[in-house]
């Protein structure tokens, strides 16, 4: 079935919004009305429904928060937890930013795609230009024959008072017109598209770069720093090192010398002048010494320490019981360097076992002892 | 339609209350003075230093929109005019702070252990003599930019001569470049050198963001009750308070985001000078009103004005600007009040009634300057573009009857066309 379609023509953006008001007032179907630009009031004047996109942009917006918060609360606070200065993995200061940009994308690609959908504007969409004019300065309004009380000089009269410069009246196939196929130009651009993209793969293909050099360098600052590196040459010092031999006696942060040989005199010797740091008031520090005890002890010395640990049962030569006499006159210090340096078939457990490890060990060695009194 | 119609006179109840709270605020700073001297001219601080935010807020608005060609807000310019000509009653108090109550500015006295850490330029910018000189240049300088641009806008009203908006748009640039750096310069030292240690050097675009979005917020007020109370009645339409609604939602959400910039610089990099300022103002009462601070500035507008409906609401967005106003006063304590210690009941009463009483003198001084020029600047040729085009009372006539006892010009041209340059000729 053909549809008569009536074009009024405008110079003047008021005329256009005048007639396509009152065109609605008249309960005119109003097809289209066609401007060169987006032209203030006119979907009041067309009686649209406000825009959902508004909406849509908000959930999408929300969307974008919600994951770029919950990514970075799992990716730096549950899956790959790194200290940074000392602040807690899971930041909020720190995420706001990404989340603040993630939202942003979200919405904006978000409410693109929505309006291109909603208003089919798919690839390959062919544009309708009722008059070539809307292009460049002039408004059209594009009315339909809607019903018989359709009265052809009532439109033209409308027209008329709102100064239009061209009245049109059209016959139009419904459904159109399949459309025309593509312009040769429009062939000509993909075609040249597509061998601009094989191309760049081909040449992507050939132009690797050998993966045993080096790569370009863009803007190296970061990766070549001005100081010297450790191992390098250095013309500051009179040695030309960079790396400097610390002066005598230097020691290390956080590291105490101990003065002693691995000798059994000097075993003696750290047995009177060594007391143990620790003492057991603290529940904590006993639970720790227990700890320790079964972690590293216990395998050779057993539960109780009577030298029936698991090992010793199924072979090894078991150590002599912690509860004998010999053991029970040893003194913290003696005890504490035969832990540091071992003492016959026992090595030593110094690079396991820190300075209050080996103490907090020693306290409960003697509490095992003050427990098996008086036992074998 | 003759320019009587759009002559403002105030109620008399309101002047009259804007006369009580004056007197009520100049009795509380008289007896604050004698109790408790440095409270009350810190307050007085605060409250004339929002007074100049909200002027020069307004001033900004004037030169933005004459610089952008912005044809939308001319029916509401003198709105933004009167509240730009009341910087006066702002200035007086800075100025009377400035020279009375040094005491206020730890790097007066120099055998405070404070200045210890003052670096040699700071002590030199922050030599007395130089400070006070440089208030009163900041000061006059935005008041001959005000001037110039309200007298070349009020003479046009009566010739309607195109070179007046001219002259202001090169104005208007001018000042928003001088503008640009004499707000950054005054806001350090008004208020950042209250802490001469700390600084931020993205603390003048936060008291840009939050002079603009009081300013905003104030102006928007104003032209609600100059809509409601009657002359504005006609002119301003419902596409107006959209406009300035998406104003105040966009420098909420701009007021929010340097705020933040701030506070995520500092708190990320950790460094002891400058975390020493949000841990003054995370500690005790300090640490709500903080978070209350920015919920009024940006939480309540941002969801409040986000749907399109809200900001075509006049008693909405009226509601909302009201919690901006609020909440910028409680981002300025923020601000001022923690070198002075907590926060106390005594305090807060005392910077309501000085509120008040401030802004009661400042609504008689744009009263004044209210009355003293047609309500709707009449003769900007812009004018047309910016009246609501369903107010057939002005619009409908005036395209088609020029002859007619018309006092705006008007243009054919529509939208972008060249507007300032083919002014109509024979306007009445």
């Amino acid at each position: 079935m053909n549809r008569r379609l009536f074009l009024g023509t405008f110079e003047r953006e008021e005329d256009l919004l005048g007639a396509t008001a009152e065109a609605r007032q008249q309960g005119l179907r109003i097809v289209d009305v066609y401007t060169p630009y987006a032209v203030h009031g006119l979907d009041h004047a067309m009686g649209l429904a406000p825009s959902r996109l508004g909406r849509a942009c908000f959930v999408f917006g929300l969307l974008g928060v919600g994951f770029a918060l919950w990514f970075q609360f799992w990716a730096s606070a549950v899956d790959w937890p790194i200290n940074v200065g000392g602040r807690p993995w899971n930041s909020l200061p720190a995420f706001v930013p990404v989340a603040f940009e993630v939202m942003v994308l979200f919405a904006g690609v978000g409410v693109v795609l929505s309006f291109l959908l909603v208003s089919r504007l798919y690839p390959g969409k062919r544009a309708v230009v009722p008059v070539a004019e809307v292009t460049d300065d002039r408004f059209a309004l594009v009315l339909e024959e809607n019903d018989a009380a359709f009265d052809v000089d009532t439109v033209r009269r409308l027209f008329a008072a709102h100064h239009a410069v061209a009245t049109e009246e059209r016959e139009e196939q419904d459904p159109p017109p399949p459309p025309a196929p593509a312009p040769r130009s429009r062939v000509r651009i993909n075609a040249a598209l597509l061998v601009l993209l094989v191309v760049l793969v081909a040449l992507n293909w050939f132009l690797t770069p050998d993966p045993g050099q080096p790569n370009r360098e863009f803007l190296p600052d970061m990766a070549r720093s001005v100081p010297y590196d450790a191992f390098a040459p250095n013309p500051n010092f009179p040695n030309g090192q960079t790396l400097q031999t610390p002066p005598p006696g230097t020691i290390p942060r956080g590291q105490l010398p101990l003065h002693y040989a691995a000798t059994p005199e000097d075993a003696l010797r750290a047995g009177r002048e060594l007391i143990n740091p620790l003492d057991g008031k603290s529940a904590q520090i006993r639970e720790r010494g227990a700890l320790v005890y079964a972690n590293y002890c216990l395998l050779c010395h057993g539960p109780a320490g009577k030298g029936d640990g698991p090992v010793a049962v199924r072979g090894v030569p078991p150590p002599p019981s912690l509860l004998a006499d010999h053991a029970l006159q040893m003194k913290d210090g003696q005890l504490f360097h035969v832990l540091t340096y071992g003492q016959g078939n026992m090595a030593s457990y110094a690079s396991q076992l820190s300075r209050e490890d080996r103490w907090s060990a020693i306290l409960h060695v003697r509490a095992l002892q003050q427990a098996g009194k008086g036992q074998p | 339609m003759n320019r009587d119609d759009f002559t403002f006179r105030a109620p008399r109840q309101a002047v009259r209350a804007c006369t009580v709270l004056a007197a009520i605020g100049a009795v509380a700073v008289a007896a604050g003075l004698a109790v408790a001297p440095t409270e009350t001219w810190a307050s007085l601080l605060l409250v004339s230093y929002a007074l100049v935010g909200l002027s020069l807020g307004s001033a900004v608005l004037i030169a933005l929109q004459y610089v952008t060609g912005a044809g939308w807000g001319v029916a509401l310019r003198r709105v933004p005019e009167a509240m730009a000509l009341a910087l006066p009653v702002g200035a007086v108090g800075i100025l009377l702070v400035l020279v009375c109550a040094p005491s206020l500015y730890p790097w007066t006295s120099h055998t405070d252990a404070h200045t210890g850490h003052v670096s040699e330029l700071k002590h030199l910018w922050l030599s007395r003599p130089f400070f006070l000189v440089r208030a009163v240049v900041y000061l006059a300088c935005w008041y001959a930019f005000i001037l110039a641009l309200v007298r070349n806008s009020r003479r046009q009203d009566r010739d309607g001569a195109v070179s007046h908006t001219r002259r202001n748009v090169a104005l208007s640039a001018a000042f928003l470049v001088v503008f640009g750096v004499t707000c950054w310069l005054a806001s350090y030292d008004w208020v950042m050198s209250l802490e001469p240690e700390w600084y931020s050097t993205i603390f003048g675009l936060y008291a840009f963001a939050g002079l603009f979005l009081g300013g905003l917020a104030a102006l928007t007020l104003l032209v609600l009750w100059l809509r409601r109370a009657g002359p504005l009645r006609r002119v301003v339409s419902v596409d107006h308070l959209h406009d300035l609604g998406k104003l105040v939602f966009a420098f909420s959400t701009f007021w929010v985001y340097i705020w933040f910039c701030q506070y995520m610089l500092i708190w990320y990099v950790n460094n002891p000078e400058e975390t020493a300022y949000y841990i003054r103002r995370q500690d005790g009462a300090w640490q709500s009103l903080l978070v209350l601070s920015v919920v009024l500035n940006w939480g309540v507008p941002f969801l409040a004005l986000l749907s399109r409906a809200a900001k075509r609401n006049a008693v909405w967005l009226g509601r909302v600007c009201a919690v901006v106003l609020l909440g910028q006063w409680l981002d300025l304590y923020v601000l001022i009040g923690p070198p002075f210690g907590q926060p106390t009941v005594q305090e807060l009463a005392l910077q309501a009634v000085l509120l008040l009483g401030a802004g009661g003198v400042f609504c008689l001084a744009v009263f004044r300057a209210l009355g003293q020029a047609p309500l709707v600047p009449v003769g900007d040729p812009f004018l047309v573009e910016s009246l609501p085009a369903s107010s057939t009372a002005f619009a409908g006539r005036l395209a088609h009857n020029p002859g007619e006892e018309v006092c705006f010009p008007v243009t054919h041209e529509g939208r972008g066309g060249q507007q300032i340059g083919q002014a109509h000729p024979d306007r009445v």
